[in-house]
């Protein structure tokens, strides 16, 4: 019970210590050296304490107990090229302060990723083998500044607000972490031909979202002189931060069909999470130095350039999808193994996220509608499917060395709502390569990979909710990823 | 071998890992705005007396030609640094002269300027009347004499020129190139119309005119079209706002809607409005008044006040010619102005080109055509704009057959032989524009193109 204790404490904290992996949509690419080396392609593999996550099955094979700990580095290198413009009839564009024609780079961060756990044989339940993990099955963390009067050329829309404090210094972003608390049990049947496993997982989602809205200056219909270009529409900033529990079962099997070959299937199914907490709005008011409007009149709120702010409540529901997932190892010698794996991921019930506000503070007297509107950005997303081949090989007793390498497909691939927050351009190709150093009981590995992802050119706005916000973010956007996994592992 | 592909797989996993984690900044680049970073940019000073081209305007006793401009640091400089080209705006119809400015001209030009985009430039914009619909920047007492005031007469500002906008302009801003390659002239609405008349009038002293849809052909393309098109809607304006008037009964009976008595210069009407500026501008009834301008001078204890009041000589009137011996026209229209004060106590009256059914009265029209684009361009003889650049925005949508009237007068200017430059813009969902809507945007390429044509 000691080192239950001692994992449990260990775990707790990685797991609710950020991290940032992403597979398809925002789903994580894994974890551990040895399933990231070879490209994520681990559920027919499964022989360390992190088969809780590729294949929970894979527990009842592992004679010894484990203790593991990984940390992924990674840094997102993305690139958006904005073209958030209105186009006209005649091929004429206009904007609203975004830094069209200019490459922007998300915010410079080295992302991490902490994961750990253990296996034990404890002895109740005949064979069956127990676990405890922390990791992060879902994962998202990108931050952009996009909006800029001083590089945009449009210091006419409110002079003041280039460089106010006030004004968020950034303007998309999604920080989400799904973390999850997963206890698993595995054991044999059909002498020892088959293993089942199963994980109970809990889960705490933390979601830090932030989007710009170019929302139309409600003042058009009433006094529409005050509403021309470019005060016609008004930036608002949305920033909510809030956290949600939730629960998750994982399961899979594990057949060794032969001395050297396995067949595993494995399914995730986590239940959805509601996220609450608070929101922060900013909005930079139209600056019309030489309008003549009543004072203290809602035309007077729209053309004295004040930044405003206020906050409210809110709760949203993130919905989280299924997978399903097949995999097939191969022991081709003595020291080689090649893995293949197939999943699939069922992102169509990814709607997007939609805010209910509440407990609105401090909104205007004035167009209180306009300040307290969900601008929710509704995503079509499909589902999306996943190969991954990865290889093995014992160079001796003391170096393993891995190789692998995915196909990856987009569930936005198929929409033309894309915005700088998900940025999942295309069915991603990533190649991983690397080590384990075997010494007495310890393991230590070390891998890297990079993500290569198609680039897409989206142009023209769109408002599939007929709301009065784009609900797209139109640019030419690339990608790319580099990843480095460390790990440790001992075997008692 | 397999130890130096061990070797040279770390090296790789070590570049990755430093390539991969580099930091590259948001990308983002600010037009640096340097030393026009809190440049005010918007001179309201260059208001001036213009006398005697002002003497008897409408609501203009101080005779005030009023304007404001952009100019940069250097314009004002003595003895001047830079030598700066000079642009001249011309506001729409109800435009004063912030016009330009409310649209985001001094920002736009600081930070154009920064980017390179144009040349240093000094920006004066002219405002329009905002009372009787705009004075179309014509030739007449009640409206102004702007020809006169376009009109270079060469005498140095500071040597008694008073009616000359050059040289009071290169006067106040030293910088100032006086070259007409270095001079630009444009306009909107009735702005285009003024900054084609000035340079029509005056062959040679700007270099490049860039308009937004305007009055520019006042018969339109068929002779029929243009403004007369809109001598129905003002019947019918003044009507419906008549019969919107509840003091419009006697003892409890209506009160017959009577054209000549009831028309009306309310702000309501905004098609009225233009017709009534544009009386005052090309039919009003006095043609020409001679009169004594006397300046009386009054010591208040130790501080001397002046006050200016008009003599009127010999009054020339339209009405005396039309019908011999005095009477009336049949548009001659004697309730908007009175002997009050916007007139100087002058009863400055006018005709309108139709009568009450909206039916076109060819005497006064005649007046009109006088002052339309094309008759003044053939008066002229020759080839008026030889040598200018022309740009025109055109919007199928502009208010008031603009855009029609606007075509018409490029396909004139084509027939003549002139290159001419068009940027086309629609509206936002197509709707009618009513507003500005696109003036910041047409704003920017005007700058660009008249920054373009000063050359280096």
């Amino acid at each position: 019970m000691r080192i239950l204790k001692l994992a449990v404490a260990v775990l707790l904290p990685l797991a609710l210590w950020g991290g940032h992996l992403h597979a398809s949509g925002f789903e994580n690419t894994g974890l551990g050296t040895t399933a990231r080396g070879m490209g994520g392609a681990f559920r027919a593999v499964a022989d360390d304490w992190t088969a809780a996550y590729y294949n929970p099955a894979g527990y009842a094979y592992i004679i010894d107990n484990q203790l593991g700990a990984s940390l992924g580095l990674l840094h997102f290198r993305n690139t958006i090229t904005p073209d958030f413009v209105a186009v006209d009839e005649f091929g004429n564009e206009y904007g609203w302060g975004i830094a069209n024609g200019q490459e922007v780079y998300n915010f410079h961060r080295i992302l991490n990723n902490p994961a750990g756990g253990f296996i034990v044989r404890l002895p109740f339940w005949g064979e069956t083998v127990f676990g405890l993990s922390a990791f992060q099955p879902f994962d998202q963390s990108l931050r952009w500044r996009m909006y800029a009067l001083d590089a945009s050329m449009l210091r006419t829309y409110n002079e003041d607000a280039v460089g106010h404090p006030w004004v968020p210094g950034h303007h998309y972003l999604v920080d989400l972490d799904v973390a999850a608390f997963q206890l698993t049990a595995a054991r044999e049947f059909m002498e020892g031909d088959l293993a089942i496993g199963v994980g109970l997982q809990l889960l705490r989602g933390d979601l830090w979202f932030s989007d710009l809205a170019i929302r139309a200056n409600p003042r058009a219909e009433e006094n529409p002189s005050i509403a021309v270009r470019p005060w016609d529409r008004v930036p608002e900033f949305v920033d909510s931060q809030g956290r949600g529990w939730g629960f998750g079962l994982r399961g899979g099997l594990l057949w060794k069909v032969s001395e050297k070959l396995n067949f595993a299937a494995t399914a995730y199914l986590p239940l959805d999470l509601t996220i609450k907490g608070e929101t922060f709005y900013t909005f930079i008011m139209p600056k019309e130095e030489f309008a003549v409007v009543e004072p203290n009149s809602a035309d007077y709120l729209f053309v004295t350039g004040e930044i405003l702010r206020q906050t409210s409540d809110f709760e949203t529901k993130l919905k989280l999808p299924a997978q399903f997932a097949l995999g097939v190892s191969f022991q081709a010698t003595e020291k080689l193994m090649v893995a293949l794996d197939g999943e699939y991921t069922l992102w169509s019930k990814y709607e997007g996220l939609s805010f209910a506000f509440s407990n609105f503070g401090s909104t205007p007297q004035f167009e209180q509608e306009f300040f307290q509107t969900d601008l929710a950005n509704p995503v079509d997303w499909d589902n999306a499917g996943k190969v991954a081949l990865g290889l093995r090989y014992e160079l001796n007793p003391t170096l393993t060395l891995l190789a692998g390498g995915s196909f990856d497909q987009s569930p936005t691939r198929n929409s033309t709502e894309l915005t700088p927050q998900f940025m999942d351009l295309g069915t991603k190709k990533s190649i991983n390569g690397g080590g384990i150093l075997h010494i007495n009981q310890w393991d230590l590995g070390l891998i890297t990979g990079y993500y290569s992802y198609p680039d897409v050119s989206l142009r023209g706005l769109t408002d599939v909710d007929d709301n009065g916000t784009f609900d797209n973010f139109p640019g030419d956007y690339k990608a790319s990823t580099y990843e480095t996994v460390l790990s440790l592992g001992y075997r008692f | 071998m397999l130890r130096y592909l061990i070797l040279l797989s770390g090296i790789l996993v070590v570049l990755a890992i430093v390539f991969g984690c580099d930091d590259r900044g948001t990308g983002i680049t600010p037009v640096d705005l340097g030393e026009l970073e809190n440049w005010p940019g918007v001179d309201p000073s260059p208001s001036h007396p213009f006398t005697p081209a002002l003497t008897l305007q409408l609501r203009n006793p101080q005779e005030l030609l009023l304007g404001s401009a952009y100019w940069p640091p250097e314009a004002t400089s003595v003895p001047p640094t830079h030598t700066l080209p000079l642009l001249v705006l011309l506001a729409p119809e109800n435009g004063n002269r912030y016009y330009y400015f409310k649209a985001g001209l001094g920002e736009l030009a600081r930070e154009l300027t920064a980017s390179g985009l144009i040349q240093p430039m000094v920006i004066y914009c002219m405002a329009n009347d905002q009372t009787f619909g705009g004075f179309f920047y014509s030739n007449s007492d009640p409206a102004g004499r702007y020809d006169s005031i376009f009109n270079s007469d060469g005498i140095p500002f500071t040597s008694g020129g008073r009616d000359d906008l050059l040289e009071y302009l290169h006067s106040h801003y030293p910088a100032t190139i006086e070259l007409s390659s270095k001079r630009g002239i444009g306009g909107i609405g009735q702005g285009a119309y003024g900054a084609f008349r000035a340079a029509i009038r005056n062959p040679g002293m700007f270099s490049s005119i860039s308009v937004a849809d305007g009055p520019l052909d006042f018969d339109g393309p068929t002779g029929s079209s243009g403004l007369i098109s809109l001598f129905d809607d003002v019947v019918t304006e003044q009507e419906t706002f008549y019969a919107l008037d509840p003091d419009t009964t006697l003892d409890g009976d209506p009160i017959p809607f009577d054209f000549k008595v009831h028309f009306d210069s309310a702000g309501a009407m905004p098609v009225s409005m233009m017709f009534i500026g544009g009386s005052f501008a090309f039919s009003p009834n006095d043609t020409l008044v001679q009169y004594q301008r006397i300046i009386d001078s009054i010591l208040q204890g130790e501080i001397w006040r002046y006050s200016m009041r008009i003599t009127v000589n010999n009054r020339y009137r339209i009405a005396d010619s039309l019908l011999p011996g005095g009477g009336d026209s049949t548009t001659l229209m004697t309730s908007i102005v009175k002997g009050d004060s916007p007139s100087r106590g002058l009863d400055l009256h006018f005709h309108l080109p139709f009568d009450e059914n909206g039916a076109l009265y060819q005497p006064i029209w005649d007046y009109w055509m006088h002052n339309n684009l094309e008759d003044m361009y053939e008066a002229a003889g020759g080839s008026p704009l030889a040598g200018v650049s022309m740009w025109f925005a055109t919007n199928q949508n502009a208010k008031w057959g603009y855009y029609e009237m606007t075509r018409s007068w490029m396909d004139y200017l084509r027939g003549e032989g002139y290159d001419l430059e068009e940027y086309r813009h629609s509206s936002y969902s197509d709707d009618p524009i009513t507003q500005d809507e696109h003036l910041f945007d047409v704003l920017r390429q005007m700058l660009i193109f008249h920054s373009n044509n000063f050359g280096d």
